[in-house]
C-alpha cells in the first residue's frame, strides 16, 4: 500500500479507529448492577457528619503553623509527664527507702547520699542522713589529719603530694 | 458542563447523595470509558471496568482526600480495574497482531487496520492520551481532569504519539505522513 497522507487523514483514522461514539452512562442499570455499593454510599446519609471534625483537624495539620502547634502540644505534654514521673524535689513521690547502711565513710558524706536523701524526704531526710554520718563517723579525733579524711571521701589509693 | 463544582457533588456524595454521585458518573463515564478501551481493545469491556470503578468509588469515597482530584482518582481506579479485567480474560488486545487481509477488504479497511495496530503499539500513556482526545472530541479541560496535567502537557504527549504513529505507518509503506 502506499499512498500520501497527512495530519487531517491520521485525526481521521484515529476516530474510526477508537469507535468514539458517545458512550452515555445509564444509572438506572448501573444501580442494578452495583446496588450493594449504592446501597453503601447511600448509608452514609444515615451516619452522623463527622466531615466538619475531620475538614478541621485536616485543615489544622495541613498548614505549617497548625503542625508546629501540634508538635509544641505534644512536647509540653511528654515534659509535663516525665517532670511529673521523675521530676525533683521534696514534692514528687516518695520512693521505697533504701538502706543507709553505706560501704565507706566516704558513700555516707558523698554529694550522692545527700541528695539522694534530700530526694527521698527533702531537708527532714538530709538532717537525718548528716545525723548518720555524724553518729557513724563521730567527732573527727585530732589524731586524723584532713588529709586522711579525704583520702577515703575521694575514695582514691593514688599518692598524695601534697595537702 | 460543571453546573456543580466536582468538589461539591464530591461532598455531597461523600454524605451519601445518591443524585451527587449519579451526576459524577455520567460526567466522567465517557473518559473512564476511554481509559479503559486504551487498555482492552474492547469497548464493552471498557464500559465494564468503568462501570466496576464507580462502584469501587461508591464504596471508598470518604477517603478521597481532595475531592477536586475525583477525576484522577477515579481513573486510577478505572486504569487498576481494566488492567485486572485484561488479565483475567485474555482478550485480545489492540497491539495483537492478528488481522488479516480479507478478499473483498477496501484500502480504507485496510489502512484502518494498520493504524489500529499503530495504536496499539504505542506505550500505554500514548495511547490513553490519543483515546481520551478522539472519544467524541473530549475536551482538553475533561482530559486535564482526569491526567492531572496541563493542556500544554496534554499536547505534548499527543504530539509525541502521533510522531509514533506516523513511523509505524511510514515503515508500514504510506510514502508520507506528517503529523
Amino acid at each position: 500500500m502506499s499512498e500520501r497522507i497527512d495530519e487531517k487523514w491520521l485525526d481521521n483514522e484515529l476516530r474510526r479507529v477508537v469507535d468514539g461514539t458517545t458512550p452515555v452512562f445509564d444509572a438506572e442499570s448501573w444501580k442494578q448492577k452495583h446496588a450493594r455499593e449504592f446501597e453503601a454510599l447511600l448509608r452514609r446519609s444515615e451516619q452522623p457528619d463527622q466531615s466538619g471534625t475531620r475538614r478541621t483537624v485536616r485543615l489544622v495539620l495541613r498548614a505549617s503553623m497548625g503542625k508546629l502547634a501540634v508538635a509544641a502540644a505534644v512536647i509540653v505534654a511528654a515534659g509535663t509527664l516525665l517532670v511529673g514521673r521523675f521530676g525533683l524535689g521534696p514534692g514528687r513521690p516518695v520512693m521505697a527507702p533504701q538502706s543507709v547502711d553505706f560501704q565507706s565513710p566516704a558513700r555516707i558524706v558523698s554529694m550522692i547520699a545527700f541528695s539522694a536523701a534530700f530526694r527521698r524526704g527533702g531537708i527532714d531526710e538530709l538532717d537525718r542522713q548528716c545525723d548518720r554520718a555524724l553518729e557513724r563517723l563521730g567527732p573527727r579525733p585530732n589524731g586524723v589529719s584532713m588529709q586522711e579524711l579525704l583520702k577515703d571521701i575521694s575514695g582514691l589509693e593514688r599518692e598524695r603530694t601534697s595537702i | 458542563m460543571n453546573d456543580r463544582a466536582d468538589n461539591v457533588l464530591v461532598e455531597q456524595a461523600a454524605k451519601g447523595d445518591g443524585d451527587s454521585f449519579t451526576e459524577l458518573c455520567r460526567r466522567y463515564y465517557g473518559p473512564m470509558v476511554a481509559i479503559g478501551h486504551a487498555i482492552l481493545g474492547d469497548r464493552h469491556l471498557a464500559e465494564d471496568a468503568a462501570q466496576q470503578a464507580f462502584a469501587k468509588a461508591a464504596v471508598h469515597l470518604p477517603r478521597l482526600r481532595k475531592p477536586e482530584q475525583f477525576g484522577r482518582w477515579v481513573a486510577a481506579i478505572c486504569r487498576n480495574e481494566a488492567r485486572d479485567l485484561a488479565r483475567t480474560r485474555q482478550e485480545p488486545r489492540l497491539d495483537d497482531e492478528s488481522p488479516v487481509t480479507t478478499e473483498g477488504q477496501t484500502d480504507s479497511d485496510e489502512s484502518c487496520r494498520i493504524v489500529k495496530e499503530a495504536v496499539g503499539r504505542l506505550p500505554e500513556e500514548a495511547r490513553e492520551v490519543v483515546f481520551l482526545r478522539f472519544y467524541d472530541g473530549l475536551s482538553y479541560d475533561q482530559i486535564s481532569a482526569v491526567l492531572g496535567i496541563s493542556e500544554q502537557a496534554i499536547n505534548g504527549r499527543l504530539r509525541r504519539a502521533k510522531q509514533r504513529l506516523a513511523q509505524y505507518l511510514r515503515r508500514s509503506g504510506f510514502d508520507e505522513v506528517d503529523p
